[in-house]
């Protein structure tokens, strides 16, 4: 059998520029917001001396002053998100809002707060926040930045004066409800906007990568190279459908569960090859009714910052993942990072992996590299597919 | 208005940030839920997240009752919490050639930083009585 590729005939390209997930990065209209808060200080410096000390500033104890600058920098970066938008309905949004916080904060600032008030501006704006998002907008760092500081300026602001029991879990409780509301509202719209697939020009999914281009037809060579790839990783592989087999040529392949159940083979990890089709670092597994089901390969490059071999162009798009949570005790994957910035405790952050490559080998499968659709997938593994597929 | 006390100090700031850890806590704990429901994350990283979750707001709680104990293992906590994002910092350095990022900096660097040193100022200190007291209660716990 032709080895498709290995390391002695591959010519090693580092890895280009990645497009990631919106949920982990600063999209370009927001930048005049983050500039917008990292001025906000200079701004009311010099607001303050043009008024040439007229008025006393009123003297704010610690919460009041933190209140003012949370609310003041979420004006400010709501200005700031008018000014990097296109006139529209949202902008028109984005200006009363800034304009009630500005309200709020300036309440605050002159030592008359309308605790009241701010509540509801408050929670205005996070409730339009979760809204946005959950109708599929996905948020940015800044966006989420700008909702943290909100989120904490509520919890000031829901701080009984008169605490009883009752008082203070039910403040908690709101901001608590408030703070989860946000975050789940940013899963949804971070990975409501993705098609899911590793094509090019795609929005990833949260924890993807994929290199920066746009999607085209592909060559004819590219698409012969593609089938050849996908042929000589069916035959190639078929010997591992019986999972002792695989096991014997040291795939782990304890505990296979779920539907894209990866178990690796360390020594093929690190062995040079590129691309083996009789080597593959990974195989996926679905847990079927009857026993494990060999759904396909995941080719993996040894190191990070490496470009996959994309032989078939277009159609065989690598990717890598970033933000990915990896527990310590036991050394698992833990998850995703949030989008509140945080694993859960006892995994690291791991920021980027080496690039990776699916190629499904279960007959009839729509996409044959990159991403299998889950419902095709689970019919498959129960064996109810019709003929065509 | 019935919120608000009128005359906060800087402690009661640090209880705010150290509520608002417990709250990021808690979406962390539903997030690890469905992780650890999905079958793809082990219960461990579930039930430490619940736990400093639970330890969060009891400290929270704790340092607007200006207790002591609860200043030294926030301070602890967030000792912690600073060294493990640092741990992270060290790998998207060295592997990503980047930050946390903005909102990762902001959680795990700049408010347990900002908790730390608020809770360190002599003016906190004071509130929690007096410095003796404090080492008369570290060598008991020790």
């Amino acid at each position: 059998m032709t080895k498709l590729l290995h390391a002695d005939n591959l010519s090693i390209q580092p890895a280009g520029e990645y497009l990631s997930s919106p949920l982990y990065s600063v999209i370009g209209e927001h930048i005049a917001a983050l500039l917008a808060i990292a001025l906000l200080p200079l701004v009311l410096w010099a607001y303050r001396r043009l008024r040439n000390h007229a008025t006393t500033p009123t003297p704010l104890d610690p919460s009041s002053r933190m209140l003012f600058w949370l609310l003041a920098a979420s004006a400010a970066a709501h200005v700031g998100l008018v000014i990097g938008h296109e006139p529209s309905v949202l902008t028109a949004l984005f200006l009363a809002d800034s304009m009630l916080l500005g309200i709020a904060a300036n309440g605050v600032a002159k030592g008359e707060p309308s605790y009241r008030f701010v509540r509801w501006v408050l929670s205005g704006s996070l409730l339009a926040f979760a809204v946005s998002s959950f109708s599929g907008e996905v948020p940015d760092q800044v966006a989420l930045f700008t909702k943290l500081l909100e989120l904490t300026a509520l919890t000031i602001v829901l701080t009984p004066l008169r605490p009883t029991l009752i008082r203070r879990l039910a403040s908690s409780a709101g901001a608590v409800t408030m703070v989860v509301l946000v975050g789940t509202s940013s899963w949804v719209g971070a990975f409501g906007a993705t098609e899911g697939g590793h094509h090019l020009g795609e929005v990833p999914q949260p924890g993807v990568l994929l290199p920066v281009g746009t999607d085209r037809e592909a060559t004819d060579a590219e698409a012969q190279a593609a089938d050849l790839l996908h042929a000589e990783t069916v035959a190639g592989v078929a010997r591992f459908a019986d999972s002792e087999v695989a096991a014997a040529a040291g795939y782990d392949v304890e505990g296979i569960a779920g539907l894209d159940f990866h178990a690796g083979n360390e020594q093929y990890k690190h062995d040079g090859r590129v691309l083996d089709p009789e080597r593959p670092e990974n195989l996926i597994y679905a847990a079927g009714p009857d026993g494990p089901v060999l759904v396909g390969v995941m080719y993996e490059m040894e190191d990070i910052g490496v470009a996959g071999p994309a032989i078939g162009g277009p159609l065989t798009v690598w990717h890598a993942h970033n933000q990915i949570c990896f527990g310590v005790v036991p050394p698992a994957l833990a998850g995703l990072r949030s989008p509140f910035g945080s694993c859960p405790v006892g995994s690291i952050t791991m920021p980027v992996t080496g690039e990776m490559l699916h190629v499904f080998v279960a007959p009839g499968a729509p996409d044959r590299f990159g991403h299998l659709d889950e419902d095709w997938l689970n019919a498959f593994v129960a064996g109810t597919l019709t003929a065509d597929g | 208005m019935d919120t608000s006390p009128p005359q906060s100090t800087l402690v009661d700031v640090a209880g705010t940030l150290v509520f608002m850890q417990g709250a990021v806590g808690v979406m962390s704990v539903v997030e690890s839920g469905v992780a650890t429901v999905a079958g793809f994350a082990p219960p461990t990283n579930l039930l430490l997240t619940a736990i400093l979750t639970v330890v969060l707001f009891l400290f929270a709680r704790g340092l607007r009752r200006r207790s002591v104990r609860s200043r030294m293992w926030t301070l602890r906590i967030e000792s912690l919490l600073i060294v493990w994002a640092t741990v992270d910092l060290a790998l998207a350095v060295v592997l990503a050639d980047s930050g946390l990022g903005l909102v990762a900096t902001l959680t795990r660097l700049v408010v347990p930083i900002a908790t730390f040193w608020l809770l360190r100022r002599p003016a906190a200190r004071l509130e929690f009585g007096s410095l003796r007291r404090e080492v008369e209660l570290e060598e008991m716990t020790v």
